[in-house]
């Protein structure tokens, strides 16, 4: 049975690099230190868990549903009531042009993408307080907990964005001008890029609650800023020319441009932008994960 | 025999002032009164027995061990001796401020079971999310299901959610899982000793058999029976120190000797506990309600708690003050889940007073330990809060006492005699 420990090959890709074999020469499994190498992301020893984060995506998922009443019908209504409320305040009151594309779609596929984003960023941004109890006691990879977050989150996005298929296949009946194109095959490398850049902010806020619980409340309130900065309710076609670079520099502008370009046939796309963004995602998770790891190790004594 | 755990000198700091900490304006208020050269306005206030300077405790101060494979090594000392820090760092849960340690295999510990439970999963589910949570692979899981769900006694609730379980099936099902883990290496915490004695014995019953397979197990605890009974070794911390290694008796002895020497009644204990249960004060009356520091053997005795907690209230709370003997055995408990209808429900700050109307102890010093749950939850975990002292009194009248190898108990009774022989 013991040909399946997890810490003996863990510590191949884990503390393993300095440990030297002991006098009679078999190795140590793991070594304890005080303080990791800045970039000691274990990812040998995350592979060995991976049936912990398909369990905790299960929980996840079923803890969800089971204590709402409406279960996963929150998925859709949750993307409906938003796109409507747009389309009404922004669409019908503030009157903002959407690139020629009915302001229902293109407001929904703004809401769908934004929400996935959304809550990569902020159901990871907990994952120290949330999990208190449990990373007191027990240990594993960290990390497991804010991948299975992420992927939790794409259960729900598929859900909603079949919804938005739904509705877009709708329009395209009723002979709006709007369809998808190849660009659409990008998707899931587009979704890579977003889920990097919720977590890689969700988990260098995570480090920062850990230590200060109010901030909690500045990444909610951040989240909902950051959303006006981003074209969901406007396109980028209509940015005027002096803050273009302003509305560029936000990473998640060209994703959320591609992703409305792919499916309704109107944005701005362009591989410079989907690079940046791109660069920025791994930035931001290298970043993430560093200070998350740091944090990590000495968390519960500050709990 | 290779060795399964080296340690090597193991340091663990603790700084108090950033304990307290929890908003950001704290911080800020703390970083302005030091750079005006002000004391800490957070550093919590407390007197203890671990040896700090300027606001750090020193929880390990240069641990050096080797455990062998195959053997049991017990780990006894004081609260605040170190040996909970301890074990966090062995099973990684917290790391070393200094030192190092190497381990050679999976290490499982039984410092809590069922962590990681949802209670809106199924049993079977939590011992997949349990049993992943404890480090294992799901196919170990499949292979071991069955044996799993016929340990816990539970087969015919596996697919009921977990909320509608009593605590004990619970408990059953976690130990369960955590059984089934077959590590190389089993950490065992004192925490056992809350669960009741049909657990405790399956708990012991597994280290035994855990052992005898050539396993590796430290187990902690203060029940000193329990470390010469299952330990043939046995390591003593004080103050974040190794002071004796050797064999079990040794060791107990020489942890019994230093305690005695300790006789003042160990009252102080502000600060104790954790965020949700903070012990302030512990007070010891007589009948009359006047302090006292021993207590006669079948008199009065009434135990005042001062706590504080950070939790606007405490709902559906038990609580237990826990005597034992001074080699830790226990002898009896006063738990409210049995003598009373109710739970308690209590406010943030209070006073709990248990009245004990006759402690039925002879002569000697005794331990009392106290732990406290609320909603199931426990908020303090059998600490040993002070040491009892009972004086010599004429219990029965007539001058005599029961030699203490009869049994530490002294029990009102009477003897009668009939006649027969008439009839």
């Amino acid at each position: 049975m013991t040909n399946e420990v997890i810490h003996d090959a863990a510590s191949v890709g884990a503390a393993a690099p300095a440990a030297p074999p002991s006098p009679d020469g078999e190795p140590w499994t793991t070594v304890i230190r005080p303080t990791a190498s800045w970039l000691d992301i274990r990812l040998g020893e995350l592979w060995l868990y991976r049936d912990l984060i398909w369990f905790l995506v299960r929980r996840n998922f079923v803890a969800q549903y089971k204590q709402t009443v409406l279960g996963p019908l929150w998925y859709l209504i949750q993307p409906l009531l938003s796109t409507i409320i747009f389309t009404i305040i922004f669409g019908e009151l503030a009157g903002i042009p959407t690139d020629g594309v009915p302001p229902f779609l293109f407001y929904m596929a703004g809401n769908v993408l934004w929400k996935y984003f959304a809550d990569s960023l902020s159901k990871t941004s907990n994952t120290f307080v949330s999990n208190a109890q449990l990373f007191g006691k027990v240990y594993f990879p960290r990390l497991a907990v804010p991948i299975s977050v992420l992927a939790t989150n794409l259960i729900g996005f598929a859900i909603s964005f079949a919804f938005f298929l739904g509705f877009l296949g709708y329009f395209m009946l009723r002979g709006a001008p709007v369809g998808p194109n190849a660009w659409a095959a990008l998707l899931p490398i587009q979704l890579l890029i977003m889920a990097g850049l919720g977590m890689g902010m969700g988990l260098a806020a995570s480090a920062v609650t850990a230590r200060y619980r109010d901030v909690t409340q500045l990444v909610s309130f951040g989240v909902a800023l950051l959303m006006y900065a981003t074209p969901i309710v406007w396109p980028l076609s209509e940015v005027p020319e002096r803050y273009l670079l302003v509305a560029l520099a936000n990473p998640i502008t060209p994703l959320v441009e591609t992703f409305r370009y792919s499916f309704l046939g109107a944005g701005t796309v362009s591989f410079v932008h989907l690079s940046y963004s791109s660069a920025m995602a791994v930035l931001f998770l290298a970043l993430g994960v560093t200070i998350f790891q740091r944090v990590e190790r000495t968390f519960q004594d500050t709990v | 025999m290779p060795l399964a755990i080296q340690v090597r000198g193991l340091e663990k700091r603790y700084r108090l002032g950033v304990i307290g900490a929890k908003t950001l304006r704290d911080d800020v208020q703390r970083w302005w009164a030091l750079k005006r050269g002000r004391p800490d306005p957070l550093a919590k206030v407390t007197r203890g027995s671990a040896p700090r300077t300027s606001g750090v405790v020193l929880a390990l101060d240069g641990i050096d061990m080797d455990v062998e494979q195959g053997s049991v090594v017990g780990i006894i000392g004081r609260n605040g001796a170190g040996k909970s820090t301890l074990l966090k760092i062995l099973s990684r849960i917290t790391a070393p401020t200094a030192g190092e340690v190497r381990l050679r295999g999976r290490v499982a510990s039984l410092l809590e079971v069922g962590t990681g439970f949802h209670p809106e999963l199924t049993g079977r589910e939590n011992i997949y999310l349990n049993g992943s949570i404890l480090g294992m692979r799901r196919r170990e899981i499949d292979q071991r299901l069955d044996q799993i769900i016929d340990f816990s006694e539970i087969s015919e609730y596996v697919d009921t959610p977990v909320k509608r379980y009593s605590s004990g099936m619970r408990v059953r099902l976690a130990f369960s899982v955590a059984a089934h883990l077959d590590p190389e290496i089993l950490l065992v915490d004192e925490v056992l000793a809350v669960g009741d004695a049909s657990f405790q014995r399956k708990c012991l019953g597994k280290m035994d058999h855990v052992a005898k397979g050539g396993r590796t197990v430290v187990f902690v605890s203060h029940v000193m029976p329990m470390i010469t009974n299952l330990c043939p070794e046995a390591i003593l911390l004080e103050d974040g120190k190794v002071r004796v290694r050797g064999p079990s008796d040794d060791v107990v002895d020489a942890y019994i000797a230093a305690a005695l020497e300790d006789q003042v009644s160990h009252v102080d204990v502000s600060g104790e506990g954790t965020e949700a249960f903070r012990i302030e004060r512990i007070q010891l009356l007589d009948a009359k309600g006047d302090p006292i520091v021993a207590v006669g053997s079948g008199e009065a005795l009434r135990v005042r708690i001062d706590y504080s907690s950070n939790l606007p209230r405490l709902s559906n709370v038990v609580v237990s003050l826990n005597f034992r003997d001074i080699r830790g055995a226990p002898l009896f408990a006063c738990f409210s889940r049995h003598s009373r209808a109710q739970y308690l429900n209590l406010p943030p700050n209070g006073t709990l007073e248990c009245r004990v109307s006759s402690v039925p102890l002879l002569p000697g010093d005794y331990t009392v330990g106290y732990f406290c749950k609320a909603n199931e939850e426990l908020l303090l975990g059998d600490l040993e809060l002070f040491r009892l002292q009972v004086v010599d009194r004429d219990f029965f009248g007539t001058g005599k006492l029961p030699r203490r190898q009869m049994g530490p108990f002294l029990i009102r009774h009477a003897w009668h005699v009939e006649d027969r022989t008439a009839s």
